[in-house]
Order: C-alpha cells, then sequence, then structure tokens
C-alpha cells in the first residue's frame, strides 16, 4: 500500500502527483473462486503542505483501481508535501517528499 | 445571516478548543481529524438524488468557468481520465458526478486557501455517461458536463 508522490515548484506553485497503490475493489468483482469480493475503497485523501491541509478529496468505489491524484497549491521549493488516506475497512497510509 | 455566522464561530471554538486540547492529550488519533466521508453522500443512488445529497440542489446555474477535459470516447470504462479546474473566485468544492453509475457521486475535492481548485483522477464508468463537474463557489453550485462513449465497462469482471 506505498503512495508515490512527485511535488514540483514553479512560480510559486506546487504541483503535486500522487500514485496511490490500493486494490479499490468495488464490491461488483468476483475472485478466482467466483466469489464476491467485499467493496475495499479509499475514502479519504488529504494533501497537506508543512503539516497543513490544502485539499480533502473523499471518493467512492468508482475511482479507478491505483489512484492516481493532481493537485496544485501555493507552496515553495523545500516545504514538505503530505499525502495520507484512509480506506472504508480502516486501513490507512502516508507518505512526504521535499517539494523540488 | 445569524445561523452562519453562529456556526463560524462555532466552528472555531470547536477547533481551537475542544479538538486541539483531544489532540494534545492524544486522545485522537490525527486520521479521526480528517474531514468525514458522508455515506449519505456517496451510497446514494441516482444523479438527482446524489446531487441533491451534496449540493441540497439539482439546479445548478450552466458555467463556462469550468474546464471538464474527459475522453469523448473511452475504450476501457475502468480506467476514464477527468481534469476539472474552475476559474471563478472563492471556490470551496469541487464535486464529480457520473450519471450512468449507480452511485453517481464519485469524488469531492474540498479546498483550503492557497490551493488550486482544480483535480486530475481516473474514474470508472460502468457505461456511456454524462460526466458532471459541480463547482460551489461564494456558496452557489455551477455545473458544466461531456459525454464520454464507454466501449467496455467499467465496474465489475
Amino acid at each position: 500500500m506505498s503512495i508515490r508522490i512527485r511535488a514540483q515548484e514553479q512560480d510559486g506553485m506546487i504541483n503535486v502527483r500522487a500514485l496511490l497503490s490500493h486494490p479499490m475493489h468495488t464490491g461488483d468483482q468476483t475472485d478466482d473462486a467466483g466469489e464476491i469480493i467485499p467493496e475495499h475503497f479509499i475514502q479519504t485523501v488529504e494533501a497537506k503542505r508543512n503539516g497543513e491541509t490544502m485539499v480533502t478529496a473523499h471518493w467512492n468505489v468508482t475511482i479507478s483501481q491505483n489512484p492516481f491524484l493532481e493537485l496544485e497549491f501555493e507552496g515553495s521549493s523545500g516545504d514538505t508535501v503530505e499525502i495520507s488516506w484512509e480506506d472504508n475497512q480502516g486501513e490507512t497510509a502516508s507518505e512526504s517528499v521535499s517539494v523540488r | 445571516m445569524i445561523s452562519t455566522k453562529r456556526r463560524v464561530f462555532l466552528k472555531g471554538t470547536l477547533a481551537a478548543g475542544t479538538v486541539g486540547a483531544a489532540v494534545g492529550a492524544g486522545l485522537l488519533a490525527p486520521s479521526k481529524l480528517l474531514a468525514a466521508w458522508s455515506a449519505d453522500m456517496f451510497e446514494t443512488e441516482g444523479m438527482s438524488e446524489a446531487m441533491n445529497a451534496v449540493a441540497g440542489t439539482t439546479d445548478m446555474q450552466q458555467s463556462d468557468d469550468i474546464d471538464l477535459s474527459a475522453p469523448e470516447i473511452a475504450e476501457n470504462g475502468a480506467v476514464v481520465p477527468i481534469s476539472v479546474e474552475a476559474h471563478m473566485d472563492n471556490v470551496e468544492e469541487i464535486a464529480i458526478f457520473a450519471e450512468a453509475n449507480d452511485r453517481s457521486l464519485t469524488g469531492r475535492y474540498v479546498f483550503a486557501s492557497g490551493a488550486k481548485p482544480k483535480a486530475s483522477m481516473r474514474i470508472r464508468l460502468g457505461d456511456t455517461s454524462d460526466v458532471i463537474a459541480a463547482v460551489k463557489a461564494d456558496g452557489n453550485w455551477y455545473m458544466t458536463s461531456r459525454n464520454v462513449e464507454v466501449t467496455v465497462g467499467g465496474c465489475g469482471g
């Protein structure tokens, strides 16, 4: 359940691209044995700059597997950008990078 | 007006007082402070029902100030790239709806000041669908939509 983040500053704006590793099961899919796989999806994503929340996203099962996310907010090179998520089964993940 | 001010006041008090103290005392895990995910919005089936749950209305003004980019034809409904950018002032929130999905609300993005009101994502479409970007700015809702033709649906399998 890793998170890969790329954060680059240009003209005072930080462009953030993140790839979140997650199955995002819709509840409509079946496994090899034909059993329904229960819903398993990221519900909340937070993007923070130096600890301050800049964007909060809430998602449904209809966001694709291994979600991609692109955001932009004010900031400078050297700032810390943190992306964290929580899914419907209570699992969480978090990752930080220094803005280039 | 009075109730609005009261709400702002309560919000401020709670943020500075109760919640802050609880965090300081280690009573709340940080993740519990994330704004709540709403089953009322996300588990609602049907376009107008979902829109009502999010915005309290389905009557949104069409706006040319919202850029919504989506493919005209998606060969794979499991991965449809969507980008939205709102070019109005004081944008608080962007919501993405897919009319043909049972659960029509796909995502909501809430922006703090300093964040550009734009977001890119990849979504699933079960069938050919109108994709709607709704934007809340200065307390009012605006929308724009694009039709995406889906060759192979993307929710089951």
